[in-house]
C-alpha cells in the first residue's frame, strides 16, 4: 500500500479488499497500459442496453463485410490515447512553425527555384483536397467501427489528414509571402475541374461514398497511402524538392510520413487480427483480397495520371512507382495478407 | 504592419481557406443514412474558429495542467475531509458520464460527416477528438479511485457492470440518440440541450459539491472538460442559428426543441437530482436550485430569449421539465435505495438532518418520502429486521415493484409514487409501460418512423421470476470474495451484506407489466 493510499484510507477507515485496477481488461503486455485502461470497452455493447432497440443499431455488425469474434481484441501498437496523441500533434505543429520561422529568417524560401514553386502551387496545394477527402472518409469509418480501440485509431488518422491539409495551407501562405509564383488561389478550381486531378478526385470521392467502414480503412491504409500517398508526397515532392533547392517543404512531408507510418502500422495489426480469427479468418482473407483487387487498379489509374507531374518535377515516374509497390508489398507481407510473389509488379 | 498583425493575418487566411477544402462530390455522391430533413445554408458562422496548429498546443497545455493537478491533489488528500457518501456516488456517475461522452462523440462524427456546411463540419470534427479526451479523462478518474479509494472494486468494475445494474438505464438512452435518423435533431438534443443546458449542471455546478465534500480531483477533471464543452455549446448554437436562417425549418425545429428539453430531463434529472440532493454530506445548493439557475434562467430564459426574435419560442415543455427536475431525483433515490442489492455503490440513506434539509428545499418532501426513509434506517444492517426492498414495496402500497418505462427506463413513480402518471398499454399486441405521456408519445412516434423497432426489455422483464439473490449472482454483483454484495445500504465497513444475508430476506422479481397483462386476456408481453 502506498503512503498516499494510506492517507486516503485514514479518512475513511479501513478498506474493503478488492482489485485495484480494471479487472475486465486482459492486458496485451504484463500490465494494463494507460491506453488500454482509458480506451478499452468504453464503447457499450448494445445487446445489454435497456433502451428501445431503435430504428437501427448504433454500431451494426453488417456495416462491414468483415467479421471478427472480438473486435475489442485490437490494440493500436502506438498506444495512442487523447493525451499522447494531442501531445504528439502539438509537438509536430510547433516543430513546423519553428521550421517555417527559421526558413524565413535564413532566406531558405528565396533559394527555391520558380519552376519548383509553381509546381508546389499547382500540385501540393491541390493535394490538400486529397488529404481533406481522406479525412472525411475516415471520419465515417471511425464512427462506425464496432470497437472503441479501432474507432479511436481511425479518428486520430482523420485528424492527421486534416492537419496535413492545414499545414499545406500554411506553407502556401508562406511561399506566397516570400514572393514565389505559387498562385494566389487555393486551387479549388484545379481540384474540381483540371483534368489532371480528376482521376484523383474520382478516387477520393469513391472512397468517401463507400459505406463499409472497414473497406475505407483497408483501402486508405493498404492501397491508397502506400501507393499514391507515398508516390506523390515522398517519391515526387520530397525527393525532388531537394534537387530544386527546397528545404522548406520537406519538414511538412516528413511529419505527414511519420503519421502515415503510424497509421499503416495499426492497420497491419488490424489485418492480422482479422486473418487469425478462428472462425472468420478464411472469409476475411477473401474479402480483403477482393478489396485489394478492386482498389489497386483504381489507384493505378491515378498514378498514371500523375506521370506528367513526375516529369515536370524531374522524377523517374516508373522508378517511383516501383519503389512504392515494393513498400506496399512489404506492408502486405507484414500483415500476412499476401505473399510477396502475389503482389503485382 | 506589426509582427503580431502579420501572424493574425496569416492565421485568419489559413483558417478561411481551410473551410474551402470541402466540396460537393459529383463523381460518387455518398448515400448518407443520416440525411437531415432540415434545410441548411451553404455557409454559416464558424463555431470553433480553430486550426489544429492552435488547437493541439492549447489542448496539450490543458492536459498537462489537469493531469498534473490530479497528481498534486493526491499528495494533499489525506488532509482533506473526504466524504465517503460523495465518493461512493461517483461509482455510478462516472460510468454514466463515460457512456454519454461516447454518444456525444458519435453524434459529432455524424454531424461532421453529413452536414452540408463546412463551418459546422469543422466544428464537429474537433468535437470528436474532444469527446475522446473526455472519456479518457473520466476513465482516468475511475482508475484513480480504484487505485486509491477504500472500496476499490466497484470502481475497478464499474464500466463492466454498468449494464448489469438497475441504475444506468435512463442515461444510457443518450448513446442511443446517436441512432436517431436526423442529424439536426441529434444536434438539438445533444448540443443545444444536453451540452448547453446540462453540462453546466454537471461539470460546473457539481464541482462545488465535490470540493465541499473534500474531493479536489473530480473538480479538476470536470472543469477541464467544461472548457471544451463551451466550444461544443457553440456548435449547438451555430447549428441552431443555421437552421433558423431558413424560415421553413421553424415548425420542425420548435418540435425538436420542445421534445429535446423533456427527453433530456427524463434521461438526466433522476440521476442528477440524486447526486446533488442525496450524495453530499456538506451541502451547497439543491438540485432544484441548480436546475433553476442553469437550465431555467440561463438556458430557457437567456438562451432562448435571444432566439425569440428569430421565431423560436420558449419550449412549450419548459414547465413540465421544471416540475420533473424538482421531483425526479427523489423518486430515483427512493427506487435506487429500495433496490440497493442490484446496484454497485454503498448508499448512505438521509439522516434526520438531511431530511430537514430536503424539506427546507422541497416543501412537502417529508410528507411524501419521510416515512420510507424513517423506516429503512432500521433495515441497513444484515440479519436485522429485513430488507429495504420489502420496505419499498410496502411504501408503494400495492406490494408490487414499479413498472420500468419502455422508452426511458425510469421507474414509473413520477413525479411521485402517489401521483404516478404511469400508463400500461397494449401497442401492436405488446404490453408496454410508460412513465409519462411524453414517453408514450415518443414511443409511438419512433414506432411510426421505424415500424420494425423492437421495444426494450426492461430490467424487470429480463429478470422476471428470479429472486434478488439469483440476479445478484448471475449479474456478477458480488465482490472478489464471491460472497459479499457489491452494493450496500450503508457506509459501515464492518457490517457488509453477503449473499447469504440477502437470501434470508430474499424476494422474487415479478415484472409488474406482466402481472398487469395477465389480468387482461390475450395479452403479450415483451419476450
Amino acid at each position: 500500500m502506498t503512503t498516499r493510499r494510506a492517507a486516503i484510507q485514514q479518512r475513511g477507515g479501513e478498506s474493503i479488499p478488492g482489485p485495484r485496477d480494471f479487472v475486465y481488461i486482459t492486458p496485451r503486455g504484463r500490465r494494463i497500459s494507460e491506453y488500454e485502461a482509458l480506451t478499452l470497452y468504453v464503447q457499450p455493447l448494445e445487446a445489454d442496453s435497456p433502451t428501445p432497440r431503435a430504428m437501427r443499431s448504433t454500431w451494426p455488425e453488417d456495416n462491414t463485410l468483415l467479421r471478427c469474434g472480438d473486435w475489442f481484441n485490437f490494440r493500436d501498437p502506438a498506444q495512442m490515447w487523447s493525451r499522447s496523441y494531442v501531445a504528439r500533434q502539438a509537438e509536430q505543429e510547433r516543430s513546423l512553425e519553428r521550421a517555417s520561422e527559421t526558413a524565413r529568417a535564413a532566406g531558405f524560401y528565396a533559394r527555391i527555384d520558380d519552376d519548383w514553386a509553381a509546381l508546389l502551387g499547382d500540385v501540393y496545394v491541390t493535394a490538400g483536397y486529397f488529404e481533406k477527402g481522406l479525412s472525411w472518409a475516415l471520419d465515417y469509418a471511425q464512427m462506425n467501427a464496432p470497437a472503441d480501440v479501432i474507432g479511436v485509431a481511425g479518428a486520430f488518422q482523420s485528424i492527421d489528414k486534416q492537419r496535413h491539409a492545414e499545414d499545406i495551407l500554411f506553407h502556401h501562405y508562406d511561399l506566397r509571402a516570400a514572393g514565389l509564383p505559387v498562385g494566389d488561389d487555393g486551387r479549388r478550381s484545379a481540384w474540381l475541374e483540371d483534368s489532371q486531378f480528376q482521376p484523383m478526385r474520382e478516387l477520393v470521392e469513391r472512397i468517401i461514398a463507400t459505406r463499409d467502414w472497414a473497406e475505407i480503412i483497408i483501402t486508405v491504409n493498404l492501397v491508397v497511402e502506400p501507393l499514391l500517398g507515398r508516390y506523390l508526397f515522398n517519391e515526387v515532392l520530397l525527393r525532388q524538392g531537394a534537387v530544386h533547392g527546397d528545404m522548406t517543404t520537406g519538414p511538412i512531408l516528413l511529419e505527414a510520413e511519420s503519421d502515415r507510418e503510424r497509421n499503416l502500422d495499426w492497420t497491419v495489426d488490424l489485418v492480422e487480427l482479422l486473418l487469425t480469427d478462428e472462425v472468420h479468418g478464411g472469409d476475411n482473407r477473401g474479402v480483403l483480397s477482393t478489396w485489394l483487387e478492386q482498389w489497386t487498379p483504381r489507384v493505378d489509374v491515378v498514378l498514371e495520371s500523375l506521370r506528367p507531374v513526375a516529369l515536370r518535377a524531374g522524377a523517374d515516374h516508373d522508378a517511383a512507382v516501383a519503389a512504392v509497390r515494393d513498400g506496399q508489398a512489404t506492408l502486405l507481407e507484414r500483415s500476412g495478407l499476401i505473399a510477396s510473389a502475389e503482389v503485382a509488379p | 504592419m506589426t509582427a503580431q498583425q502579420a501572424t493574425a493575418d496569416r492565421i485568419n487566411e489559413v483558417h478561411e481557406r481551410s473551410k474551402d477544402l470541402y466540396w460537393d462530390p459529383s463523381y460518387h455522391v455518398p448515400q448518407r443514412d443520416t440525411a437531415t430533413m432540415f434545410k441548411l445554408p451553404k455557409r454559416t458562422k464558424d463555431p470553433f474558429r480553430h486550426l489544429l496548429r492552435l488547437y493541439a498546443p492549447s489542448q496539450q497545455e490543458k492536459d498537462e495542467r489537469m493531469y498534473g493537478s490530479v497528481t498534486d491533489a493526491l499528495s494533499r488528500v489525506g488532509n482533506r475531509d473526504l466524504q465517503p457518501r460523495w465518493v461512493e456516488s461517483l461509482k455510478v456517475s462516472l460510468p454514466i458520464l463515460t457512456l454519454l461522452e461516447i454518444g456525444a462523440g458519435r453524434m459529432a462524427a455524424i454531424l461532421a460527416d453529413s452536414l452540408d456546411n463546412p463551418e459546422l463540419r469543422a466544428g464537429n470534427m474537433a468535437q470528436v477528438v474532444d469527446e475522446i479526451r473526455h472519456y479518457n479523462m473520466q476513465m482516468y478518474l475511475q482508475r484513480y479511485w480504484a487505485k486509491h479509494w477504500i472500496d476499490p472494486e466497484p470502481f475497478a468494475r464499474g464500466l463492466q457492470l454498468k449494464d448489469k445494474t438497475i441504475g444506468f438505464g435512463p442515461a444510457s438512452g443518450l448513446t442511443q440518440l446517436s441512432a436517431v435518423a436526423d442529424p439536426i435533431a441529434m444536434s438539438i438534443n445533444g448540443q443545444a440541450v444536453a451540452e448547453t443546458a446540462y453540462t453546466n449542471v454537471i461539470f460546473t455546478a457539481v464541482t462545488e459539491i465535490a470540493a465541499a465534500n473534500g474531493d479536489d480531483v473530480t473538480p479538476t477533471v470536470f472543469l477541464s472538460i467544461q472548457s471544451d464543452e463551451a466550444r461544443h455549446m457553440s456548435n449547438g448554437y451555430a447549428t441552431l442559428a443555421a437552421v433558423l436562417s431558413e424560415p421553413e425549418n421553424l415548425p420542425m425545429l420548435q418540435i425538436q426543441v420542445d421534445a429535446g428539453l423533456r427527453r433530456l430531463g427524463l434521461m438526466l434529472d433522476g440521476w442528477f437530482g440524486t447526486l446533488y440532493d442525496y450524495s453530499a454530506t456538506h451541502r451547497t445548493k439543491s438540485y432544484g436550485e441548480i436546475w433553476d439557475e442553469w437550465v431555467w434562467e440561463d438556458f430557457i430564459g437567456t438562451y432562448f430569449g435571444r432566439l425569440e426574435p428569430f421565431g423560436l419560442q420558449m419550449p412549450s415543455t419548459a414547465e413540465a421539465a421544471r416540475h420533473h427536475a424538482h421531483t425526479a431525483g427523489h423518486a430515483n433515490a427512493l427506487f435506487n435505495y429500495g433496490l440497493w442489492p442490484l446496484g454497485i455503490q454503498r448508499l448512505d440513506p438521509p439522516t434526520a438532518a438531511d431530511c430537514d434539509w430536503l424539506e427546507s428545499k422541497y416543501p412537502g418532501w417529508y410528507a411524501t418520502y419521510g416515512a420510507f426513509w424513517e423506516t429503512i434506517r432500521d433495515l441497513t444492517r444484515p440479519g436485522n429486521s429485513g430488507l429495504a426492498t420489502h420496505a419499498l414495496l410496502d411504501f408503494l402500497g400495492d406490494g408490487q415493484l414499479p413498472a420500468l418505462c419502455n422508452t426511458c427506463s425510469n421507474a414509473c413513480i413520477l413525479p411521485t409514487p402517489k401521483e404516478s402518471t404511469v400508463r400500461i398499454k397494449q401497442i401492436d399486441g405488446v404490453w408496454l409501460a410508460f412513465c409519462t405521456d411524453f414517453c408514450e408519445f415518443s414511443y409511438v412516434m419512433m414506432k411510426q418512423m421505424a415500424p420494425g423497432m423492437l421495444p426494450a426489455q426492461t430490467f424487470f422483464q429480463r429478470w422476471d421470476g428470479h429472486s434478488l439473490s439469483e440476479v445478484v449472482q448471475a449479474a456478477g454483483l458480488l465482490r472478489a470474495d464471491g460472497k459479499t454484495l457489491m452494493g450496500q445500504p450503508h457506509l459501515d465497513l464492518d457490517h457488509l451484506w453477503t449473499l447469504d444475508d440477502l437470501r434470508t430476506a430474499d424476494m422474487e422479481i415479478r415484472d409488474p407489466v406482466r402481472l398487469y397483462a395477465e389480468r387482461h386476456a390475450s395479452a403479450t408481453v415483451v419476450p
